[in-house]
Formats: structure tokens, sequence, C-alpha cells
């Protein structure tokens, strides 16, 4: 057997060599349907060779189906009935082994004499050459070349030309398998933005590390155009990330990929072309090949701003209920020690009433039955006031001048004021204005400067300063003094708290800061304190319009 | 006077420290104690603070710690949580006799005051005489 192959063209006859051109040529055009394929292979090999018949036959497992077959004779195309490879495994093996078979006898040759009953002889095939069609290696068919009649010798020339048709029936059939699968990609991309352009989440692609596929929903999202966003780098994208969030979207990224996870979900802000950040979530899914990287990186991204603007609110009505709660187990706190300290006294004095009968004795112990009782209702009264800030913050609001406001309410305490040479700095601008409740501000203001006042250090002379910072839609105030100061480390819990009291000052009923942060939380703000023993503290308190 | 009451500690005088800012309640104790013996001694310091500095002294100058320390928990400067805090860090802490004496009826803070191997027990106010009594006697 002569094993010259497609490049020793120097084989070819002439008109071999036009024949070869010619399918060369043809098969630039559309070649989207395979049986125009087949039909040209099998008359160019019957017009080729000079035979009666040339046939190709797609082998599926150990059938061999025939495709497509032309009969000079009937100058048409047709097809025979099915063969089973079991019927003749040495035909068969021979093709599997990539043997072309060379029958110029057909009837005695070692590889075709088996098909001699079923085949050769009822259809008078006395010469056959078979060449095996591989795809990627794997046979997947046989073109069969097959002479009737009388006998015929194939030239070196003729084997070439067959050679040269199987090679090219080869690439054409893989050629064709690879523009379905391209039209397939294209149709199902096409699929792919039916879905996303009727979705309000965003899609992207990426595969092979670049950016195949974007979704308009997806530059909508953004604010871009199309273009704009298919021409974003990587950097860009993180850029655009919030800066709080960006470590945490690079680690949950990779830490992912890494881990080699199929899915995964990420939260972030994310600057769109207005330049305002919003909130989308990315649900990423991967996809990765032998070696570990990936190939396809599919991202859905959902805008999830309104989700994260009620999750705020919630949290912001778990505070206040925190708050309230908070509150509550103060009120616990003082009916369980305030209420009970004043009556477990009472029930002592009683007890001490009645086991004596001096009478000096008696009254020295009714004098103190009705100091405990004052301090009974004293702490009832409290209670009572904390609850009515409570029921009365819906009270209406009015539009104060925040510096005119803070002087009138000075003005009521001036004697102490000047009492204790204090010297109170108010540094607001004259036009500064607060929509606020005004007795609750003025309750606030009173009781944080005469705190100040309260507890001066003896050292020096007591400046106050009153400050203001004006933000978007609220304003804080700042009261600052040189007293005392509050030791921060032991009483940073309970500084606002009931009945809490630092100084050990005789006179101190723990109730003011108390009172005064009702009165801020009443009014929907928040008050903080910052506070160094020997130096001063400065109170905090921030307002929202 | 109660009869029969201490009649074993009649010879000795006791020294009691009240660590409370309540001047009703030290009086009463004062007026209660002075009926069960009349020798025993009453100091009261109002917050924990200055107990602190009280018992830091004694243990510098190596003086008689008070023999009962009765200790309220809501206080001005330091409150009695803070106090035993402070206390557990002292080397004289297994010195001391601390009982807790407050008003408070949260569960939570009795509970507490279980987790402090300097106090001895809680005692709820109001303290009967006979209370009173049957501490005095347990030393």
């Amino acid at each position: 057997m002569d094993n010259s192959n497609i490049s020793n063209n120097l084989l070819y006859t002439q008109m071999h060599f036009d024949l070869l051109i010619e399918l060369y040529k043809s098969s630039f055009e559309s070649n989207e349907d395979l049986v125009n394929v087949y039909n040209t292979i099998t008359e160019t090999a019957v017009k080729g060779l000079n035979i009666d018949r040339a046939s190709f036959w797609s082998i599926k497992g150990d059938t061999l189906i025939c495709v497509n077959l032309f009969d000079k004779k009937s100058n048409k195309h047709s097809i025979e009935s099915d063969l089973k490879a079991r019927d003749f495994p040495k035909y068969f093996k021979a093709l599997k082994e990539g043997i072309a078979i060379v029958a110029d006898d057909a009837l005695t040759n070692e590889y075709t004499s088996e098909l001699k009953e079923n085949y050769l002889i009822p259809l008078g095939i006395t010469d056959m050459l078979d060449l095996p069609i591989r795809e990627n290696g794997v046979l997947i068919g046989v073109l069969c070349c097959e002479h009737r009649d009388e006998p015929r010798v194939w030239s070196k020339s003729d084997l070439a030309f067959a050679r040269s048709l199987s090679d090219i029936l080869s690439i054409l059939i893989e050629q064709n398998k690879r523009r379905i699968i391209e039209k397939e990609l294209l149709e199902s991309q096409r699929k792919l933005s039916l879905i996303t352009n009727n979705s309000s989440d965003g899609f992207v692609v990426f595969e092979n590390k670049i950016l195949t596929y974007l979704s308009p929903s997806y530059s909508n999202m953004l604010g871009y155009e199309e273009h704009e966003a298919m021409n974003f780098s990587l950097e860009d994208v993180f850029n655009a990330i919030h800066p709080e969030d960006v470590e945490k979207v690079r680690t949950t990224i990779y830490k992912n990929i890494s881990d080699r996870e199929k899915s995964f979900k990420c939260q972030f802000r994310f600057r769109g072309k207005s330049g305002d950040y919003f909130w989308r979530e990315d649900t990423a899914s991967v996809l990765y090949n032998d070696d570990g990287n990936y190939d396809k990186y599919i991202i859905i991204s959902r805008d999830i701003s309104a989700m994260k603007k009620a999750e705020n609110e919630i949290s912001k009505l778990f505070t206040v209920t925190k708050n309230l709660n908070e509150r509550l187990l103060d009120f616990t706190h003082i009916i369980s020690h305030n209420i009970r300290s004043n009556t477990s006294n009472m029930t002592m004095i009683l007890d001490l009433i009645e086991a004596t009968n001096d009478q000096n004795e008696k009254d020295e112990y009714f004098q103190l039955l009705k100091e405990c009782n004052f301090k009974l209702t004293d702490t009832i009264y409290y209670l009572n006031e904390t609850v009515n800030i409570q029921l009365s913050s819906k009270e209406h609001r009015s539009k104060l001048n925040l510096k005119s406001e803070i002087e009138k309410i000075l003005l009521g305490i001036n004697a102490i004021v000047l009492n204790n040479k204090a010297h109170i700095n108010i540094n607001i601008p004259d036009f500064f204005e607060i929509n606020t409740i005004p007795s609750y501000f003025e309750s606030i203001i009173l009781n944080l400067v005469t705190n100040a006042i309260k507890y001066k250090s003896n050292e020096r002379e007591l400046v106050i300063d009153i400050d203001v910072e004006n933000g978007n839609s609220q304003f804080s105030i700042f009261i600052k003094d040189n007293g005392l100061g509050i030791n921060m480390a032991r009483n940073k819990d309970k500084i606002f708290g009931m009945y809490k009291t630092f100084h050990g000052n005789s006179d101190a009923v723990g109730l003011g800061l108390f009172m005064t942060k009702n009165h801020i939380e009443a009014l929907g703000g928040t008050i903080e304190v910052t506070s160094e023993v020997g130096c001063g503290s400065e109170f905090k308190f921030t307002l929202y319009e | 006077m109660v009869p029969n009451s201490n009649l074993l500690c009649m010879n000795k005088i006791k020294k009691i420290l009240i660590i409370d800012d309540d001047s009703i309640f030290v009086f009463v104790i004062k007026k209660i104690v002075s009926k069960i013996n009349n020798r025993d001694e009453v100091i009261n310091i109002k917050n924990g603070f200055d107990a602190l500095d009280f018992l830091t002294k004694i243990a510098v100058e190596k003086k008689q710690f008070p023999d009962f320390i009765f200790l309220d928990l809501n206080m001005p400067m330091l409150d009695g949580w803070q106090f035993l805090e402070e206390i557990e860090l002292l080397s004289f802490k297994n010195e001391l006799n601390i009982y807790i004496v407050s008003s408070t009826i949260d569960e939570r803070e009795i509970e507490k005051s279980k987790g402090y191997k300097t106090v001895k027990q809680f005692v709820p106010k109001p303290i009967t005489q006979d209370d009173l009594a049957t501490i005095l006697n347990k030393e």
C-alpha cells in the first residue's frame, strides 16, 4: 500500500489538480448546509477517479449510515441501507486504524472480501478505494469510491486525489460544525439580551477576562451610555466603588475565585454617572476551566438602594425602640430603687416608732418620716415629668433665632451667672434660625449651663463657650466649660442615666442630664459628651430639622 | 434594748462601716445598732470612692479594719459595683466583711452580687432589728 499524501501534489494529474482547485474555490461559498458539501465531494470523486459510485458514510457507534451516494449512471444522489460494523470486522478495524483501503480486487482484498456476499456481488462492485474521515482524530465516517464491472488498478495519482478529497471533506465538516456553534452562540446571546432587556437587573459577562456582554439595563442602572460602560477598565470599576466598600468587594471576589466558588454575592455602594452613590447587589456566577482559571464570569447586578433605605429605616426604628426599652429599664430601676429606698426607710422608721415609748424619740422619727415622704413625692413628680415629655413631644415647633433665644434663656439665670462669675461666650451667628419646641429647648440649655456652673472648678474662673455647627439638615450645639470634668472611664455608661451623680455634691439629684437627654430625644436628637477630669466637659447635642 | 440578743459579743466593741449616701437610712441604722449594743460604733462614708480611700489608709497604717461593711449599690462617684471591682484588686480584700445592703429588687443584681467572693451576703432593705442582730452576732 502506498503512503503518498496530499503534499505530494506532483502525483496529481492535471484533471485532478483542476478539480481540487474547483473544490477549493467552492469551499468558500456558504456551506451552511452539509448536503451541498457531500454532493460536491461525491460528484468530484466520481469525476476525478472515473468511477461509477462515490458515497459518504457516517459512523455512529457500530453502524455505518449512508449519508450521500452519487451514481454516475443515474446521475443522481441517493442512499444505501445501513451496514453493521460487526458483519465485517476487518474492514471496520482498518478504518479505525486510519488505513486507507485500496482494493484493486475488492472480492479478494483482505479488508473488503467480507463485504462480498451482502454488498459487493449484489451491487457488482469490483474495485474499492475507501478513506477514513476523522474529526479531531476520531473516526466519524468513510468516503467510499467504488468501481464496477471491469477491474482496475488504482494509480498513485488516484490515491493522492482521493486522500485530498477526504482531507477536504474532514475540514469542511469541521468548519460546518464550528459555524453551527457560532450561530448557536449568537442565538443564545440574542436570547440573553431578550431576557436582560426586559429586566431591571443588569447583566455583565466576562469571557477569558474580557468584557463580552453588557446589558442595556446595566448601563441604564449606572446612567452611562452602553459604549461608555463597555469601555470601563477594571480600575475604573473599582474606582467607582465607595471607598468604604472597595476593600470588602475586592476580598470577596478574590477569596471566592481562589476557592473556586461557583456563585457568590456582594453588596456595595457604586457611583453612577450622576456622581451619586447607589447600593447594588451583585450575584456572580463563575465557570472555571480545568486549569482552575475562570472562563466565564457572569454578573447579575441589582439596584438595592430602596431596600437599603428601608433597612436603614428599620435600624433607625430599632434604635428608637432600643432607647425606649432602655428608658423603660431606667424606670424599673427607679421604681425598684428610689421608690423602694424611701418606702423601706419608712418601714424601718415605723418599726422604730413602734418599739419606743419615748415621746421625744417618736417626734424625731416623725420628722424623718416627713422627710422620706417629701423625697418620695419628689421622685414621683420627676417620674411623671419624664412621662409627660414623651407624651407632649408632638407639641408644635416654632422658628426661633438661636442666638437671641439663648440670650433670653440665660437672662433668666442671670443672678446665678453673676454670683459665680461665669463668663459665657455665645459664638453664634446673628441670623441662625432653628425649628424646635421652645420649652424643651429652654430646658436643655438651662440644664447644661447650670450644670457647668454647678461643677465649676475652684481653681479657675469659669468660662462657658456656646457654639453651633450647621450640617445638611441638622445642627449641633456645643456647650463647653473649663470646670471639674467627669471621669469618663468610670461614668461613660451612666452619665445620662437617672439618679446618677458624679461629684458627690449633696444637692445633686441625678436628674438633670437624664431629663436633658429625654428632651433631646423627644425632639429626635442625640447628645454626647467628652470630658476630662480637671480640664472641663463639652456637651454636644444634635437636632434635626 | 433587745434582751438576750448578743450575749456572746457583749464584751467586744464592733466597728460598722456603712457606705451609703442615704442619710435617713444611715440615721436609722445607727439607731437600731445602738439598740442592739450601745457600745458598737457606726461610721458612714457617702460614696465608694472615699470608702476605698478610707480602707486603703487603714491597710497602710496597719490599723484594724471595720468588723462589718454595709455597702449600698446606687451611689455617686463610685457606685457599689465599681467599689467591689476596685476592692477585688487589693491585697487585703479577704480581710473585709462586706454585706451588700440595697433596696433593689432586681434579680440580676442579686445574682450578680453572688459573683463577688468578697461579698458575704446580699441583704435587702428594709432591714429589721432582728436581721441586723443576726448579722452582727456572726463574728
